[in-house]
C-alpha cells in the first residue's frame, strides 16, 4: 500500500515536472475518452436502455424474418392480429397498436395531436395501468364499441387542469366525442409517445385492412424470446394460408415469424449508423492512446538513465513496470476527468445535430452507466498507454541503457521500432476512419445531387388536417381547397398553390393496390396513391410527359380519371402508352389521362410507382383514413423566399376556415434537409471523428519525427560535416516519415477494404470499395503526413554541424 | 572547383619554399557572442600549411584549437581575416559549395569518433561518398580499400556499438580517407583511446603522411605532436610558438620525405 502511495506521489511529481507533455497527453486522452463517453451515452440511451416498463425484457414484437434476416418493419393486418390472438400460448398478453393523428377540437384553436389506437390488452402488455380511471375493455375494443379515450398525464394537465372529474367527460376527436375513461401516470410514455390512446377495434375494416398494426406481447414469466420463436416459427405457414392466401408459395417459404425484443425493433433504422459511429469513435480513442503511449515511450526512454539507475539500485522490473503504469493510469484518470467535460459538451452538440434522427433521444444523458463506461475506458486507456513503455522499460538492457544514456541518445533500436510501429498503427487507424468518412461524404454528395423530380427551391409546404371538420364529402373538400388555393395565390409573391393528400413530396405516403391489366392479365401491384388538386403538377413544376393534367372539369360527377407517374408506366405498361388505359378500383374503372414526371419520396430510392386521383373524385373514407397517418399538404410556389410568406399563407388558411388545424410550416428545402437528417448525422459525426483522427495521427507522426530529429541532431551534424547538403538532410527525414506513413496506409487500405462493408447499408451511389475514395483519401493523408514531417525535417536542415558536434 | 583552385594558386603564391601552400590563414579571428559575453576564440591567426605537410596544433584547453580546425575544415567561418584553400578565397562560398568542399576536399577525424550508430561500418565509411553521387561499384571499391588500409575490412557488417574505441577510430579514419581528401583534419584523435590504441592510430596517420597526405592534427600529447613535421602552439587564440621537428626527426626517422 505504501509502495502504491509512493508510486502515486512519484508519478504525480514526474507529471508535474513536464507540464507540456502532461497537458498534451491529458488533452488527447480527454478528447478520446470524452467523445467515447458522449457516443456511449447515445448508444445506451437509444439502443441499450431498457424500456421504461416493468420487466421490460418480457416485451416482444411479433416480427418477420425473410430468409433468416429480420425485416425492419413488422406490420400486421387486423386478421393477422386475430390469428395471433388465437395462437398466443407463449404470451401472457398480446396487443396491437397503430399510430394516428387526431384533430382535437375544443374551446380553443383546433389542434392536431398524436394518438395511438390500441387493443384492449395494450396497457397490460406494457405493464402500466392508468393512475386514474381504467384501461380499455374488450367490449369497447371492437367495431361499434363505445368511443372511449385514455389521456396522457400531460394532456390531462394542459386541457383539464389536472381535474379528477375529467373522467366521464368527453373530448372531441375529429369531431366525434370520446368519453374519457382513464389518465395514465405522470412520466408514462408509449411507443411512440402520444397524447392519448383509444381503441383499435373500431378501425379494423379500414386501417386493419392493410398491414398497419404493430403487434406486441408480454411473454409468460420464465419464457425467453427464443422459446416464443420456437412456437411461432412452425405457425408461419398456417398464418399465411389463413391471412394471406394469395401470397406466392416461394415467398411464404422464406418468411418466418419471430418474437423480437421490442426495444430492438424500435431502433432498427438507427442501429447500424450508431454502431458504426461507435466503432469509429472507439478507433479515435485507440489512436489517442497510441499517441500518448508514443509520447510516453519517447519520454520514458529519455528517462532511460533514471530507469537503469533505479534497476541498478535494485528496483525490480515489476516495480519499474508498475511505476510506469501508475503514471499512465494517472494520465488517463486526469484525461477521463477532463473527458467528462468534453462528453457533456460533445453530447449536447451531438443531440443538437440529430433532433429528428434518434428515437428516445430525450432520455439520452450522461448517467451512471456513462460514468461507469468512462471509468472503464480510462483504466483501459491507461493500461494501453502504459503497456508499451512499461514493457519496453522493464525489458531494457541495463548495460545498453547506461551506455546509450551516457551518450544521451535515447531510444534503443527495439524501442524505436515499437514507436515506429505505433505511428504506423495510428496512420492505419485514422486512414480507416477517413475512408469511412470519405464514403459517407460521397454518399451525401450523391444524395444532394439526386434530382428529386421537382425544384424544391421557392416552395413552401403547410400541413393541415380536415378530419372531423365540416367538410364531409370530397366535393365539399375540393371546393374548400379551391377557395384556399385561390386565396393563397392572391398573396403577392405566390405563383401558384395546390393541395396533396396521402403524402407530400420527399415524404412517405399512402399506397394502394389498384387493378391493372398487364398483358391481358389482371394484377394488383402495390403502388403509391395521392389525391391532388388540379394545380399540383404545375405548382411542383413536374412535367406531364403524356396526356393531360387534371382540370376543374374532373369533378365528382365526371368520368373517373387518373394520372400515373413515369415509374408506374415503366413498371406496368412497359412499351405501351398508358394514356387511354384503365385502372380498376373497387368502384369501377378509372381512365388514365396523363403520365407525369417522377417525384421522389426519399432521395435514396427511386420514385415509387404512383397514381394520382383528382381530389374531387377521391373516396372520402380513403381520404380520412390516409389523413390519420399522412397530413394533407398545401404546396405553395413562390417567387420570393418562401419562409418570408409563411405568416401570410397561414393567415390565408385561417381566413378560409379558422377551424382547420395547421401543422408544420416549412420550406421544401427544409423538408429536403430533414429527409437527409440521418445521413447528415452520420456524415458529420464521422467527419468530426476522422478529422480528429487525422489531427492526432499527424501530431503523432510529427512527434515521432521531431523526436527522431532531436535524437539524430548529432548524426545530422556528422552528416553535414561530411558534406551532406540541405536537400540530403531534408530527404533523409521526410523519407523516414513517409516510410512509416506508407506502411500505415498499406495496412489501413487493407483493413479498410475489410471494414467498409459494415458501412454498405449507409451508402448511396458508392461502393464500399469505391476506388475514388480509396485513392483520394490516402493521398490526402499522405499530404498531411508530408506536412507533418516537413516541419521537423526543415528544422533538421537548420542544424549547425558545429553545435551538433560540440554538444557531444 | 578544380579550375578555381588553380587560378587561386597565383594569387596566394608559394611563400613556403618547397611545397605548394594548401591552406593559408591571414589574421583570422573568431569571436563567439553568448549572453552578452564575447569570447575571442581566435585573435589573429596566421598560418600556412603546405601540401603533404603534417602539422600538429597544441595548447591549453580553451585556447582555440578546435575552433581553428573547424574553420580550416569549413565547418565554421572566421569573424574576420582571410582564408585561402588551395589558393581560392573561402569567404565567397555559399552553404552548398562549402558542403561540397567538406565532402570532397576535407577528411575529419574526431576525438569521439562520431560514427553514426544506426549505420554499420561499411555504411559509415560509404556515407561521404554517397553525397558525391558516386556510383555504387566505385563506392564499394573505395570503401573496401580504405577499410583494408586501417585493418577493419573484416568488420564491415558490425555496428559502431559492437566495436572497441580503437576500432571505431580506425573506421573513422577509413571514412576520412575514403573520399581521398586534400587534407585530413584530426581533433585529438587519440583523446578517447588508451595508449596502445592511441599509438596504433598515430601510426596510421604517420603512414598516411608518408604516402603524401596533408594532415592537420590537434593534440595535447607532446609525444604525438612530435610525429608531425611541425607543431604550432596556440595560446589565447594566437599562435605563440612554432616548432619544426623535421631537423630532429631526421635521425630517428630518416624515411620522412
Ligand atoms: N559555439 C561557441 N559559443 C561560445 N563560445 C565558444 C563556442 N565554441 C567555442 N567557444 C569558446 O571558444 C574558446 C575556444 O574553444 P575551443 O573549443 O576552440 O578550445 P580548445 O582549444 O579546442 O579546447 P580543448 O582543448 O578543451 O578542446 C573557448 O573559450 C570556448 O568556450
Ligand atoms: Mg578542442
Amino acid at each position: 500500500m505504501s509502495a502504491l502511495i509512493q508510486d502515486l506521489k512519484y508519478g504525480l511529481r514526474m507529471l508535474a515536472k513536464s507540464p507540456g507533455f502532461t497537458s498534451i497527453a491529458v488533452l488527447t486522452l480527454a478528447l478520446g475518452i470524452g467523445m467515447n463517453t458522449a457516443m456511449f451515452s447515445v448508444i445506451y440511451g437509444v439502443l441499450l436502455r431498457p424500456l421504461p416498463y416493468p420487466q421490460p425484457s418480457r416485451i416482444v414484437e411479433i416480427a418477420r424474418t425473410y430468409r433468416g434476416k429480420l425485416e425492419s418493419y413488422a406490420g400486421m393486418s387486423a386478421r393477422g392480429f386475430d390469428f395471433w390472438k388465437a395462437h398466443d400460448e407463449p404470451f401472457q398478453y398480446l396487443a396491437a397498436s397503430t399510430g394516428m393523428a387526431f384533430n382535437l377540437t375544443g374551446p380553443d384553436e383546433p389542434e392536431r395531436i398524436d394518438g395511438l389506437r390500441v387493443s384492449a390488452d395494450y396497457f397490460n402488455v406494457l405493464g402500466v395501468q392508468p393512475f386514474l380511471g381504467r384501461g380499455f375493455s374488450s367490449a369497447e375494443d371492437q367495431l361499434g364499441g363505445a368511443n372511449v379515450a385514455v389521456l396522457s398525464y400531460g394532456l390531462w394537465q394542459s386541457h383539464f387542469g389536472g381535474d379528477r372529474h375529467a373522467l366521464g367527460r368527453s373530448v372531441l376527436l375529429d369531431g366525434v366525442p370520446y368519453t374519457i375513461i382513464g389518465v395514465m401516470p405522470k412520466g408514462f410514455e408509449s411507443i411512440p409517445p402520444v397524447a392519448l390512446w383509444t381503441t383499435i377495434g373500431q378501425v379494423r375494416k379500414t386501417m386493419g385492412g392493410g398491414w398497419n398494426y404493430d403487434v406486441i406481447a408480454r411473454l409468460r414469466p420464465g419464457l425467453t424470446p427464443r422459446n416464443a420463436d420456437a412456437y411461432l416459427a412452425p405457425l408461419s405457414r398456417f398464418f399465411f394460408a389463413e391471412v394471406a392466401p394469395d401470397m406466392k408459395q416461394s415467398r411464404v417459404n422464406s418468411l418466418r415469424f419471430v418474437a423480437t425484443p421490442y426495444r430492438f425493433m424500435i431502433t432498427n433504422d438507427i442501429r447500424t449508423p450508431l454502431l458504426v459511429l461507435f466503432g469509429a469513435v472507439g478507433f479515435l480513442l485507440l489512436i489517442a492512446c497510441v499517441n500518448v503511449a508514443n509520447l510516453l515511450l519517447s519520454r520514458t526512454t529519455t528517462r532511460n538513465r533514471e530507469m537503469a539507475l533505479r534497476t541498478a539500485l535494485g528496483a525490480g522490473r515489476g516495480r519499474i513496470f508498475r511505476q510506469l503504469l501508475t503514471e499512465s493510469v494517472l494520465l488517463s484518470t486526469f484525461g477521463a476527468a477532463l473527458g467528462l467535460v468534453v462528453a457533456v459538451w460533445g453530447l449536447d452538440s451531438l443531440l443538437a445535430l440529430a433532433p429528428n434522427v434518434l428515437p428516445r433521444a430525450q432520455h439520452v444523458a450522461l448517467n451512471g452507466w456513462a460514468l461507469f463506461f468512462t471509468a472503464g475506458s480510462a483504466i483501459l486507456a491507461g493500461l494501453l498507454v502504459g503497456l508499451a513503455p512499461g514493457i519496453a522499460a522493464s525489458h531494457a538492457n541495463l548495460n545498453e541503457s547506461l551506455k546509450e544514456g551516457a551518450r544521451g541518445a535515447g531510444l534503443s533500436v527495439r524501442h524505436r521500432r515499437l514507436s515506429a510501429g505505433m505511428v504506423c498503427a495510428e496512420v492505419a487507424l485514422s486512414l480507416i476512419l477517413l475512408i469511412g468518412c470519405g464514403l459517407l461524404v460521397r454518399t451525401f454528395a450523391n444524395l444532394l445531387a439526386v434530382n428529386p423530380g421537382f425544384d424544391p427551391r421557392h416552395m413552401l409546404a403547410l400541413q393541415i388536417s380536415t378530419k372531423g371538420s365540416q367538410y364531409s364529402s370530397m366535393p365539399a373538400l375540393a371546393a374548400y381547397y379551391r377557395e384556399l388555393t385561390a386565396r393563397i395565390e392572391a398573396i403577392p409573391g405566390v405563383q401558384s398553390a395546390a393541395v396533396v393528400a396521402a403524402g407530400s413530396p420527399l415524404e412517405r405516403g399512402g399506397n394502394d393496390n389498384p387493378g391493372v391489366f398487364v398483358h391481358g392479365e389482371l394484377q394488383h401491384p402495390s403502388v403509391d396513391y395521392r389525391e391532388i388538386t388540379p394545380g399540383y403538377f404545375r405548382t411542383l413544376g413536374v412535367p406531364i410527359v403524356r396526356g393531360r393534367p387534371f382540370t376543374e372539369a374532373d369533378s365528382s360527377g365526371a368520368a373517373k380519371v387518373v394520372i400515373v407517374n413515369a415509374e408506374f408506366a415503366r413498371q406496368h405498361f412497359r412499351n405501351q402508352n398508358p394514356v387511354g388505359q384503365h385502372l380498376i378500383s373497387g368502384k369501377g374503372q378509372m381512365e388514365i389521362v396523363g403520365v407525369a414526371g417522377d417525384v421522389r419520396s426519399s432521395l435514396n430510392a427511386p420514385a415509387p410507382p404512383t397514381y394520382f386521383v383528382p381530389m374531387a373524385q377521391a373516396s372520402f373514407a380513403v381520404d380520412q383514413l390516409f389523413q390519420s397517418w399522412f397530413p394533407t399538404s398545401i404546396l405553395v410556389r413562390t417567387s420570393v423566399d418562401p419562409l418570408s410568406l409563411g405568416r401570410e399563407v397561414v393567415n390565408a388558411v385561417r381566413a378560409a376556415n379558422p377551424n382547420i388545424p395547421i401543422g408544420r410550416v416549412q420550406s421544401m428545402e427544409e423538408t429536403l434537409a430533414l429527409s437527409l437528417a440521418t445521413e447528415r448525422f452520420s456524415m458529420t459525426l464521422m467527419s468530426v471523428f476522422a478529422g480528429l483522427a487525422l489531427l492526432l495521427a499527424a501530431v503523432g507522426l510529427y512527434g515521432v519525427i521531431s523526436y527522431s530529429v532531436a535524437r539524430r541532431t548529432h548524426e545530422i551534424g556528422i552528416r553535414m560535416a561530411l558534406g551532406a547538403q540541405r536537400a540530403d538532410v531534408l530527404r533523409l527525414i521526410v523519407k523516414q516519415g513517409l516510410q512509416l506513413t506508407l506502411i500505415g496506409v498499406g495496412i489501413g487500405i487493407a483493413a479498410g477494404l475489410g471494414l467498409t462493408r459494415f458501412l454498405s447499408s449507409l451508402l448511396y451511389g458508392v461502393k464500399p470499395s469505391d476506388p475514388i475514395t480509396f485513392i483520394a483519401v490516402p493521398s490526402i493523408l499522405a499530404g498531411v503526413a508530408l506536412a507533418a514531417c516537413y516541419i521537423p525535417a526543415r528544422r533538421a536542415t537548420k542544424v549547425d554541424p558545429m553545435t551538433a558536434l560540440r554538444y557531444e | 572547383m578544380e579550375t578555381n583552385l588553380q587560378t587561386g594558386v597565383e594569387q596566394a603564391g608559394k611563400s613556403h619554399g618547397s611545397g605548394e601552400v594548401l591552406i593559408r590563414l591571414e589574421g583570422v579571428t573568431k569571436v563567439f557572442y553568448t549572453d552578452e559575453v564575447e569570447t575571442h576564440a581566435l585573435a589573429g591567426v596566421h598560418l600556412d600549411i603546405k601540401k603533404g605537410e603534417y602539422v600538429s596544433i597544441s595548447g591549453p584547453s580553451g585556447c582555440g584549437k578546435s575552433t581553428l580546425l573547424s574553420i580550416i575544415g569549413l565547418l565554421d567561418s572566421p569573424t574576420d581575416g582571410k582564408y585561402w584553400l588551395d589558393g581560392a578565397p573561402v569567404e565567397s562560398l555559399n552553404l552548398s559549395e562549402r558542403s561540397r568542399i567538406r565532402n570532397r576536399e576535407v577528411g575529419f577525424i574526431f576525438q569521439s569518433f562520431n560514427l553514426i550508430g544506426d549505420l554499420n561500418v561499411y555504411e559509415n565509411v560509404e556515407l561521404p561518398l554517397t553525397y558525391r553521387g558516386m556510383p555504387s561499384a566505385e563506392r564499394k571499391q573505395r570503401v573496401m580499400e580504405s577499410l583494408e588500409r586501417v585493418g577493419m575490412a573484416h568488420r564491415v557488417r558490425h555496428y559502431p556499438s559492437q566495436l572497441s574505441g580503437g576500432q571505431q577510430q580506425r573506421v573513422a579514419v577509413a571514412r576520412a580517407l575514403a573520399g581521398d581528401p586534400a587534407i585530413l583534419l584530426a581533433d585529438e584523435p587519440t583523446g578517447n583511446l588508451d595508449s596502445k590504441n592511441g599509438e596504433a592510430v598515430m601510426e596510421l596517420l604517420r603512414e598516411l603522411h608518408r604516402e603524401g597526405a596533408t594532415i592537420c592534427m590537434v593534440t595535447h600529447d607532446p609525444r604525438y605532436a612530435r610525429h608531425a613535421d611541425r607543431t604550432v602552439h596556440l595560446f589565447d587564440g594566437r599562435i605563440v610558438d612554432e616548432q619544426d621537428h623535421r631537423a630532429h626527426d631526421e635521425e630517428e626517422n630518416p624515411s620522412v620525405s
